[in-house]
């Protein structure tokens, strides 16, 4: 009984010099609100209007540093978000994806995935269940690109993701040098919103070169489109087969004939501009007043 | 109050020739000891005649008479050849005061004990007798004083010989009256001879106080004796304000927190045990890294605990202060003791204590091996370790050597997230399965041996020269952080697991010296003495710090440290210690140290992605100097015999880890300052009590890296505190003590951001991370007589009990480690020459956390890394039990 006493005297003291005292930071929950934009229309290169039919990107992990950079200066985060989630690029209502945890002080820098975290134990980056949602990839867009011929139907379909071998296991995407982010954490947040902008991810893409009005010439490509007409031509520059792609609801693509759809992928041309231009290009941007 | 009453042949008048003498006798002796050491000679025959056998048996029987030839080769045997001829008396040389009965105040009546006492051939008592009684509370007081002196021996003709000497103790009531001038020995030598002398001696007060503030503590034997004990190092439990851990096996030394500092593995303690420094500077681990695993708990005499840094004989690491151990083994444990224990885990612990009879209490050797499979995963471990101290000479001049061995390897589990614990990824007790978790271990060897002797002059004057060597080899594969680095050297090689390995190897040799004068007495109400003194260390370290690849034959994937370093530390000290009127008693001492370094930073300037490989060598050598310099001074009320008010100043410092050193930089010492305050009363056995207030303030600190796995700086700090103790034996058979320490530790000026480290853990005025505000103990032992015959032996039982508490402990980046209380007890029976003990440890079981730390780490190498901070803890063992059969032969 004695013994009990002295331990629960103990214990109590031990409780209130823990109540009593400070060390300065405390622990952190900042909850964690993606958004996209209210846009239907985006700018391609060379005028090239685009009418967004879907945008989704994956995002996350994110981290909130202290420091002015990121990347390999932070090491250690004020604010860390291990989840993924798929962001409705088209969509401006903030949607509650988790939260961010860590400890209390100023963040002034900022860093990310999309959906493909890059870690030091892994060769390839490690893929994020939000990426399941969008067939594997960090980006899928799909639309219709108004050219002077052609309406042409698109999907974006890529991956974004750490491939510069000396920085592996840092996040892709950086607050730039130039940018301004700052915020003092305090214990007490009404939350983040991230909200994301494309309009501009497909400037870079000049949809016009997807599609031609040629004819078939000598020592020319195997398959040219005349507008939506497919030519396949003979060595001599003779049409050897035609057709018009838009009798099946097809377009007629540079080189490849008649599609269903312009596909950008890993690989193909235009894909390099859009990571190029998601990676590098306009940020998101950060509001820490909440939706 | 005591019978104060001086030793022999002191004289103001040759005070100065005295001490010269003293000095040259002592260097004279060291040296002829190591003389001897080196010629390994058989012993020379006796020159002069020792006693005829028949006299005594003492007498032939002694070694010292035939193979210390120290009368005709002594420098001073051609001066003191008439003196051999005769008999000299024994003369104390270690000396304890009597305290006033407190039961006997209310008649504030003198009293006088006379005791008779035999002083054996090396100085030891046995067979106390009461000569003249003055009732038994007068009579216990002067026994308890006069069992802790030693003596120089009797010697005659030179030859040390057993004498039976009396020992007057003279109690007067409060106010203690000025001392009376000493009394001239009397000597008998016709009763030399086949039955001891008897002698007159007066004792006095020590020349040198012991205590120099209110928070210096001496633990004793039989409050180290009440509480079982895992291993010899956690004796220091029972110090106010220090709770002692082992996280990481037998072969990682101790982590120690006192009274607010949080001194990791050693680096606000200076230790010394048996006179020999345990601190390693500039160790690849910590600086001043102490491994007290090769202490065995049954060769600790008692435990000089001096919180603060008010004593000019404190040197380096004596930040929280200074903890010295002195060794040796009881009349009741003399012989050959054979102890083996069995317990809980696999664990085992085989013990042999040798222990000379005829020996003083300091002679003892002693071994010990123990392993254990560990509670939970990857924590087998194996150790042993030797001891022996031996005490030897005769006369003005006794001798020490000791020396110790041990080794120990052992598995680790490391740590683990606490929040991997609480989701159930780990148990609390677990390791990380992967190869990098897996292969943390370490193995430690250790070896030193020292030579001391010791001086008592005639007045009263004493010394001590020593010479020390040691060696260290340490090595550690550890991993924190689980898989987030980089290489430095090898840029594409990433994420192969933190396993860092360190390699440590000090070679050390040291010297130590000190003189203290006789009592001097200008005028009636003042005396004092005056002290100077020297110590000096050289080390030579290699130490190392690598990456390895644990799934690949442990290849290392970087290279963080390779360096060797030199370093000198020479300190310099004065004191003095004087008494008015035996109401006040001031000290004020000095101390200088020097230190060098040359380091030789053999990965320094290697940039690898900044330079081409051909443009210079990698390697960055350097050297640095500087001078730490500091008074240590203390005063002392005295307005009633039971009440001592003390307050104490001193100013100490902490050697840099010499790898932070620039080239020529005057070198960045930890200065400390502390100040002390506070009452101590002493009412005997009943109750003995000491308040304690503190400030101390640290110009730079240092803290554990989990990342980097090594200490590093954190900034000026400050301590308030405060400490109350109390020892209480109010019966024969019980023996109590408490503690509770509470302090108030922050941090003033932690480094700031910066761009490669933009987020610090530490921001000024936060709680000091690791510190407990709040540390409790208690110990409490009951020993006594259940049956007076049993079988022709008496049976003694004795139970025990030992309680740790420490209050919830800050961490950075605003985490909070959580409390817990320890209790360890446990029962025996001893019969004869039996002993039988149960000890049982962590008796509530209680799921603490040795360590915890809070820093970034991954230990998920397949899922998104972490970079937030997050708690880790290394798991306290949980309930344990040992059973342990012991026999003396």
């Amino acid at each position: 009984m004695m013994q009990t006493r002295t331990l629960g005297g103990v214990g109590l003291v031990a409780l209130l010099l823990s109540a009593c005292s400070d060390t300065g930071q405390a622990r952190a929950r900042v909850p964690l609100y993606l958004a996209g934009t209210d846009i239907e229309e985006a700018q391609g290169a060379g005028d090239v209007a685009i009418t967004l039919e879907r945008a989704a990107l994956a995002f996350g992990p994110l981290y909130l540093c202290a420091g002015h950079q990121a990347g390999q200066y932070c090491e250690r985060a004020r604010l860390e978000w291990l989840e993924s989630a798929v962001v409705d690029l088209l969509d401006p209502e903030p949607y509650h994806a988790g939260e961010l945890v860590g400890v209390t002080g100023a963040v002034r820098s900022y860093m990310f995935d999309l959906g493909f975290a890059s870690l030091l134990t892994l060769g390839q980056p490690l893929a994020m269940p939000a990426t399941e949602d969008l067939g594997g990839v960090s980006l899928r867009v799909e639309g219709i690109a108004r050219t002077e011929s052609v309406d042409l139907p698109f999907t974006v379909a890529l991956v974004v993701a750490q491939e510069v071998a000396t920085e592996l296991g840092v996040p892709v995407v950086r607050k730039q040098t130039t940018e301004v982010f700052a915020h003092e954490v305090g214990e007490d947040e009404p939350g983040l919103v991230i909200r994301f902008d494309p309009s501009s991810w497909l400037s870079g893409v000049d949809f016009s070169g997807f599609v031609e009005d040629a004819e078939c010439a000598a020592a020319g490509t195997a398959v040219v489109c005349a507008q939506t007409v497919e030519q396949r031509c003979a060595p001599d520059g003779s049409v050897a087969q035609s057709r018009d792609c838009a009798e099946t609801g097809e377009v007629c693509l540079r080189g490849q004939g008649c599609a269903e759809r312009l596909w950008i992928e890993h690989g193909t041309p235009g894909a390099s501009g859009i990571v190029s231009t998601v990676v590098a290009g306009t940020r998101p941007s950060f509001d820490f007043r909440g939706p | 109050m005591l019978g104060a009453v001086g030793i022999l042949l002191y004289s103001p008048n040759h005070f100065r020739h005295l001490r010269l003498r003293a000095i040259g006798r002592l260097l004279a002796g060291l040296l002829l000891v190591v003389a001897e050491a080196r010629a390994q000679e058989p012993p020379a025959a006796p020159e002069a005649d020792p006693p005829a056998v028949g006299e005594g048996p003492e007498a032939a029987e002694s070694p010292e008479a035939g193979e210390t030839p120290e009368a005709g080769d002594s420098p001073e045997a051609e001066d003191s050849g008439e003196a051999e001829r005769k008999l000299e008396p024994p003369r104390p040389i270690q000396l304890q005061p009597a305290h006033y009965p407190p039961s006997a105040l209310a008649r504030r009546e003198a009293a006088t004990v006379v005791l008779l006492v035999t002083v054996g051939v090396e100085g030891d008592v046995t067979d106390i007798e009461v000569a003249e009684s003055a009732g038994a509370e007068f009579d216990r007081a002067a026994r308890d004083a006069l069992a802790r002196w030693r003596f120089e021996p009797a010697r005659r003709d030179g030859v040390a010989v057993p004498a039976r000497i009396s020992v007057p103790f003279h109690f007067d009531p409060p106010p203690v009256p000025p001392e009376p001038a000493p009394e001239p020995t009397e000597v008998d030598p016709e009763s030399a001879g086949e039955t001891p002398e008897e002698l007159i001696v007066h004792g006095e007060r020590p020349l040198r106080a012991k205590v120099r503030s209110s928070s210096d503590y001496h633990i004793e034997r039989d409050v180290i004796a009440a509480a079982p004990r895992a291993e010899g190092a956690e004796v220091l439990r029972s110090a106010p304000g220090l709770y002692i851990g082992r996280s990481r096996g037998l072969a990682v030394g101790h982590s120690y927190m006192l009274r607010g500092f949080d001194s990791e593995h050693g680096q606000d303690i200076e230790f010394r045990v048996g006179g020999l420094p345990i601190n390693l500077p500039s160790h690849i681990h910590g600086q001043g890294y102490a491994d007290l695993g090769f202490l065995i708990s049954e060769t600790v005499w008692d435990v000089h605990v001096a919180e603060g840094v008010y004593d000019p004989r404190q040197g380096d690491f004596a930040v929280a202060g200074s903890i010295e151990l002195h060794l040796g083994v009881g009349e009741d444990r003399r012989g050959v003791r054979l102890q083996s224990g069995y317990g809980r885990f696999g664990t085992s612990r085989q013990q042999i204590i040798w222990a000379p009879e005829e020996a003083s209490n300091e002679t003892f050797g002693a071994a010990q091996y123990q392993r254990t499979d560990g509670f939970g995963e990857n924590r087998a471990a194996e150790s042993a370790s030797a001891i022996f101290q031996h005490r030897f000479g005769s006369g003005d001049l006794s001798y020490r050597a000791i020396g110790w061995m041990s080794s120990a390897r052992g598995q680790l589990a490391g740590i683990v997230r606490r929040d991997d614990v609480d989701a159930g990824r780990i148990c609390f007790e677990c390791a990380y399965p992967y190869p990098t978790a897996q292969a943390q271990n370490a193995l430690a060897t250790r070896a030193m041996v020292g030579l001391f002797a010791d001086y008592g002059g005639l007045d009263g004057g004493n010394g001590q020269l020593g010479v020390w060597l040691g060696r260290d080899d340490f090595r550690l594969q550890e991993n924190y952080t689980g898989f987030v680095q980089r290489s430095r050297t090898l840029t594409s090689a990433v994420g192969r697991g933190d396993l860092i390995e360190q390699q440590n190897r000090t070679t050390s040799m040291g010297l130590t010296g000190r003189y203290r004068s006789g009592t001097a007495r200008p005028t009636e109400w003042a005396h004092g003495t005056v002290e100077v003194g020297v110590d000096g260390r050289t080390d030579t370290i290699d130490q190392s710090q690598n990456l390895l690849d644990a799934s690949v034959r442990r290849q290392t994937w970087d290279r963080r440290v390779d360096a060797g370093i030199r370093a000198m530390d020479l300190g310099l000290w004065g004191d003095l210690d004087w008494g008015f009127r035996g109401l006040l008693r001031a000290r004020a001492g000095v101390r200088g140290d020097v230190l060098a370094y040359d380091v030789d930073d053999r990965l320094g300037n290697f940039a690898p992605g900044s330079r081409p490989d051909d443009a210079f060598h990698p390697g960055f050598r350097r050297s640095a100097y500087g001078v730490a310099f500091g008074p240590r001074t203390s005063l002392e009320v005295m307005p009633w015999h039971f009440l001592t008010w003390m307050v104490a100043y001193g100013e100490g410092y902490r050697s840099p880890q010499a790898r932070m050193l620039s080239d020529g930089e005057s070198a960045p010492f930890t200065k400390v300052r502390s100040v002390d305050l506070g009452p101590r009363f002493d009412f005997g056995d009943p109750l003995r009590l000491s308040l304690s207030g503190y400030h101390t303030r640290l110009s730079d600190d240092v803290a554990f890296d989990a990342e980097e796995g090594r200490l590093e700086r954190i900034g000026g700090t400050q301590r308030l505190g405060a400490v109350a103790y109390a020892v209480t034996r109010p019966v024969p058979w019980l023996v109590g003590a408490a503690s509770v320490t509470y302090v108030d530790a922050t941090l003033r000026e932690p480094p700031p951001a910066t761009s490669e480290e933009p987020l610090p853990p530490f921001e000024p005025g936060q709680r000091l991370p690791f510190v407990p505000p709040l540390v409790v103990r208690t110990d409490l032992g009951v020993r006594g007589e259940l049956v007076a015959d049993a079988a022709g032996e008496s049976l003694i039982g004795r139970i025990g009990s030992g309680l740790s508490a420490l209050s919830s402990r800050p961490l950075p980046y605003g985490e909070y480690a959580d409390p817990f209380v320890l209790l360890d007890a446990s029962a025996g029976l001893e019969w004869g020459a039996v002993e039988l003990n149960l000890e049982c440890f962590n008796l509530l079981n209680a799921e603490y956390a040795a360590l915890e730390y809070n820093f970034a780490s991954d230990w998920d190498p397949n899922g998104p890394r972490t970079r937030t901070p997050a708690r880790h803890l290394a798991a306290g063992a949980p309930f344990s039990w040992m059973l342990t059969l012991g026999v003396t032969l």
